[in-house]
């Protein structure tokens, strides 16, 4: 067997293994956004969540909103039951998303909230506006029926950005540049009911 | 074998390119993994058609790594190569450097243009015009808002003051509830008209004097308590507002606009409270105006708007846009120009592996393995060079195998010329006879040992000499004769000669022979000649004998009668005569008979010689008796003896060659005159095995002519003597199987050597 063609193969998949392994700029660059007043209450029938995301508008989101472009925040939700001997149960898994559009002639912000079943909210203020996108409040995420009273579960809520609402070139252009990405790490709460 | 090495080969081959393919695989999966990281496509492009774009992408991006390593590769063992000056490196780099330049200058004028286009193009697109058009545009739309809502608010607020003023807020109460007119102060209103017609009459008017669509009030209950619509639009569009879009009203304008969409066209509708100013929760109600825009000018000013908003979404792009352009002509720029760079190593080494391959066909070839052929697939001028070149070696190789047969043909051939030439050396070096070979100018060419030896001469001094020169006197006088005498067409003669041979007699047979080449062209003669010296002499003393014999018997036998005739004529007349005549005849007669009688005694002793009675003597003790004998008598005469020490003992008939060693003084006396010195000399020679006497004497010396004669009988140079002396010691030396020479003796006289074989 050839030796150089070995060592060569071998600096080839060496070379792609550090592409791999190490973090990718773009991916490094992924800013610093939080969840925070996480909390966790419930009604009369529903376990209910409110939630902020914190450092989601930077200046460029800000242009780009400006400028028309759609932003849309994805909100996963997860809930697991705590077993001992076994691995959690996943009880609930769901994803919403809020939606800010600025209509440049009107001058005014529309936010959508599908997850609320109201009309969509319109508003001349921006920060407003921005704060109804990273606001959640009073989110049922599963109704009380489903759990049973002492048990114990996992909560887990993750936003991150939706790119599926920007226009289709958008996405294309900015395959390798991505400007407002982020994503949270998954916040837990534990709670016995 | 070949076989077993090709499916080796073979096997090699596929286990390195399985590799290679599973290598790619892998190297193509870990990039859609890395790209997959680093990019979120979202949900919008199918799962499939990401995979497939990445693997485009990632195949390109693996051919152009492979590329890059493929030509820094190359480029590091061209560096190398240039180091240590290996052949063809020079026209490789020189190929690549043209291939780089060629390239090179062509790709970066079109990269750097293209980008210039790509920048021109780009700040074309969003030039400062557009931009400026567009936002003008959007500004007249937003004017149109403006003017709208300023207008809503100015009547408005005229309106809600003229309702507070003409308290046209009189509307029925709920069921159960005794409703007042707020401002009333409790004043009963049963007695007024309906509630809203006053109102709607108001609002009416109102509608028609500021050009408004649609005029509505609302109860703070979020009632409608009056309505007022154009002749232009159904009241079917006015749809009644909920109570949160009533109470959403900003307090810093005190109006809040909304703009709903129908198929009719857009409604500006503007919400404020009655009076203007009161917090929603105060009023005594609430008042919209609704003013239409034509549906054509709502699509008109909405295009207007996402013209605008994609523009600007534009501009967003517009500098990633050039950095993907840039990049992806940085891809293409980079990929040309290490395609050029390959393709330059590709044709390098098409043309310089060939080259070199020649260049080390021509070594081989030099140093001599012709053949070499070279082993290289070309499908241009070149294979048809190397087939030329292998062409050329494979008629060397052959004409090489046939010049060896050749040689080792002529190796033989020349073995044998060698071999025979030495066994014909061998044999003349071996033979007794004489050989001596001369050219046809005369010059001798060559002799062999036994020659030397029978002459007493060193080859090495007259080959390559003239016969002329090596002869002198009368020897070279009879060569001329014999040269002179014998005709040319003569191809053979023999002859005996009888020679000197310092100082020796010799009789030899001589044979002359011409020697001819193959055209019969004399180029030379070939002497053999056989010693027969000792069988000449043997013969000389057997027809001697034989004589000696004959006189013996015949004369012997009539000498008695002879002398008694001659005493008896003597004893009976001489004293009847008395004449001393007669006594003195008789007497003579007498006398000469005896003297016959020991001549023919002497002859009879010649002839028959008593056999030898040999016993073991010392030679010495023998030649010292017969010494003793002349030293007393002769006083002028000095008789040397002188002997090694190893002398052995002989068997010898001591007699005999005591008579022998008297001869020899005798006639050494004679030569020396009585006056002179005479030498005896014996040494044991243990090589030859023989004991050598010699008897030397420093007298008068003995002729050439005279040597050749001197051991045959009646030969004498004595005045007195019968000249057996030497014939008799010749005879005993014979009997004990030794042999007898003369020779000159240094600086003067002769000298006798006698060899005895020493019997082990």
């Amino acid at each position: 067997m050839n030796k150089k063609l070995i060592s060569h193969i071998f600096f080839l998949t060496a070379f792609i293994a550090g592409i791999v392994i190490f973090p990718h700029p773009a991916v490094s660059r992924t800013r610093d956004v939080t969840l925070k007043n996480i909390v966790i209450a419930n009604s009369r029938d529903n376990l209910l969540a409110y939630f902020t995301v914190d450092k989601a508008f930077t200046d460029k989101i800000n242009d780009a909103l400006l400028k028309g472009v759609p932003i849309s925040f994805s909100f996963f939700i997860s809930i697991h039951k705590k077993r001992d001997a076994w691995l959690d149960k996943k009880i609930v898994d769901m994803k919403i998303s809020n939606t800010l559009k600025y209509n440049t002639l009107k001058q005014e912000f529309t936010i959508v909230r599908p997850w609320e079943g109201g009309q969509p909210f319109v508003t001349k203020s921006m920060e407003e506006a921005k704060t109804m996108m990273c606001d959640v409040y009073s989110l049922t995420i599963a109704p009380l029926n489903l759990l049973r009273k002492g048990e114990q579960y996992r909560i887990g809520i993750k936003a991150e950005t939706n790119r599926s609402s920007q226009p289709r070139y958008l996405q294309y252009l900015l395959l390798f540049v991505s400007m407002w990405k982020f994503e949270t790490r998954w916040y837990e709460v534990n709670i016995i009911y | 074998m070949i076989l077993e090495k090709d499916m080796t080969f073979e096997k090699n081959r596929r286990k390195k390119e399985g590799l290679l393919i599973g290598a790619i695989i892998i190297a193509v999966v870990l990039l859609t993994i890395a790209e997959m990281r680093i990019t979120d496509l979202g949900d919008t492009i199918p799962v499939s058609n990401a995979v497939l774009m990445f693997i485009l992408i990632n195949t390109n991006l693996l051919l152009l790594l492979a590329l890059i390593l493929l030509v820094f590769r190359n480029l590091a063992k061209l560096y190398y190569e240039k180091k240590n000056k290996v052949l063809g490196t020079k026209f490789k780099t020189k190929l690549i450097a043209a291939f780089v330049t060629l390239s090179l200058v062509p790709t970066s004028v079109l990269f750097f243009f293209s980008i210039h286009f790509i920048s021109s193009s780009l700040a074309f697109w969003f030039n400062a015009p557009v931009e400026q058009t567009l936002e003008n545009a959007l500004l007249v739309g937003r004017h149109l808002y403006r003017y709208m809502e300023e207008k809503h608010e100015l009547s408005g607020r005229e309106a809600a003051g003229h309702i507070v003023a003409n308290k046209l807020l009189i509307y029925p109460p709920k069921t159960g509830e005794r409703e007042l007119q707020p401002g009333t102060d409790g004043k009963n209103l049963e007695n007024e008209p309906p509630y809203h017609a006053k109102t709607e009459e108001y609002l009416e008017t109102f509608r028609k004097t500021f050009h408004i669509d649609a005029a509505e009030v609302y109860t703070p209950d979020a009632r409608r308590f009056a309505l007022s619509v154009s002749p232009e639009i159904t009241a079917s569009h006015i749809s009644p507002l909920t109570s949160d879009q009533l109470k959403n009203i900003s307090m810093e304008t005190g109006i809040h606009t909304i703009t709903p969409n129908t198929h009719a066209g857009e409604f500006i509708r503007t919400i404020l409270t009655i009076p203007f100013g009161y917090r929603p929760e105060q009023a005594w109600g609430t008042l919209v105006l609704t003013t239409m825009i034509p549906r054509e000018l709502s699509s008109g000013l909405a295009a207007i708007s996402k013209g605008v908003e994609e523009y600007q979404q534009l501009t967003l792009i517009k500098r990633p846009v050039a950095v993907s352009n840039y990049i992806a002509l940085s891809i293409v720029a980079l990929l040309v120009v290490f395609c050029a760079v390959w393709f330059g190593f590709y044709l390098a080494r098409s043309i310089t592996i060939p080259i070199m391959k020649f260049a080390e066909g021509t070594r081989r070839v030099t140093e001599g393995d012709i053949s070499y052929t070279i082993d290289f697939q070309a499908d241009d001028e070149l294979a048809t060079l190397i087939e030329s070149f292998n062409s050329m070696t494979r008629e060397l190789a052959s004409g090489r195998t046939k010049l060896a047969k050749s040689k080792e043909l002529v190796e033989q051939q020349n073995r044998a010329i060698e071999e025979s030439r030495r066994y014909m050396e061998i044999v003349l070096e071996n033979i007794s006879a004489g050989v001596i070979s001369v050219d046809r100018s005369g010059i001798i060419t060559t002799i062999n040992k036994a020659a030397e030896t029978l002459l007493d001469i060193r080859g090495h001094e007259i080959v390559n000499h003239h016969y002329r020169e090596i002869l002198k006197g009368e020897y070279l006088k009879l060569a001329e004769k014999i040269e002179q005498e014998l005709p040319s067409s003569l191809n053979r003669a023999a002859f005996p000669l009888s020679v000197s041979i310092n100082g020796s007699p010799k009789y030899f047979s001589a044979h002359f022979n011409a020697l001819q080449n193959d055209s019969g062209i004399r180029v030379g003669t070939v002497m053999v000649f056989d010693d027969m010296t000792e069988i000449e002499k043997a013969q000389r003393m057997a027809a001697w004998r034989e004589v000696a014999r004959r006189i013996a018997h015949e004369v012997k036998n009539p000498l008695t009668p002879i002398k008694l005739s001659a005493q008896r004529l003597k004893r009976k007349y001489s004293s009847t005569i008395k004449e001393e005549v007669f006594d003195q005849c008789t007497e003579t007669i007498v006398e000469h008979v005896d003297l016959i009688r020991n001549l023919v005694n002497e002859f009879s002793t010649f002839a028959k010689f008593p056999d030898k009675n040999p016993r073991p003597s010392r030679i010495e003790q023998v030649a010292l008796e017969s010494i003793a004998l002349y030293r007393d008598g002769l006083e002028n005469v000095d008789i040397c003896f002188s002997q090694t020490p190893d002398i052995p003992v002989m068997h010898l008939d001591r007699q005999q060659m005591k008579q022998a060693f008297i001869n020899l003084l005798d006639n050494a006396v004679t030569a020396v005159n009585r006056n002179g010195i005479i030498t005896v000399d014996i040494a044991h020679d243990p090589i030859l095995k023989l004991v050598r006497i010699g008897v030397a004497d420093n007298g008068r010396g003995i002729s050439d002519s005279e040597k050749t004669k001197l051991f045959e009988p009646y030969f004498s140079t004595k005045k007195s003597g019968m000249g057996l002396g030497l014939a008799i010691v010749n005879s005993i030396i014979t009997d004990h199987k030794g042999m007898i020479r003369v020779k000159d003796n240094k600086p003067r006289g002769a000298q006798f050597i006698i060899e005895l074989p020493v019997e082990s």
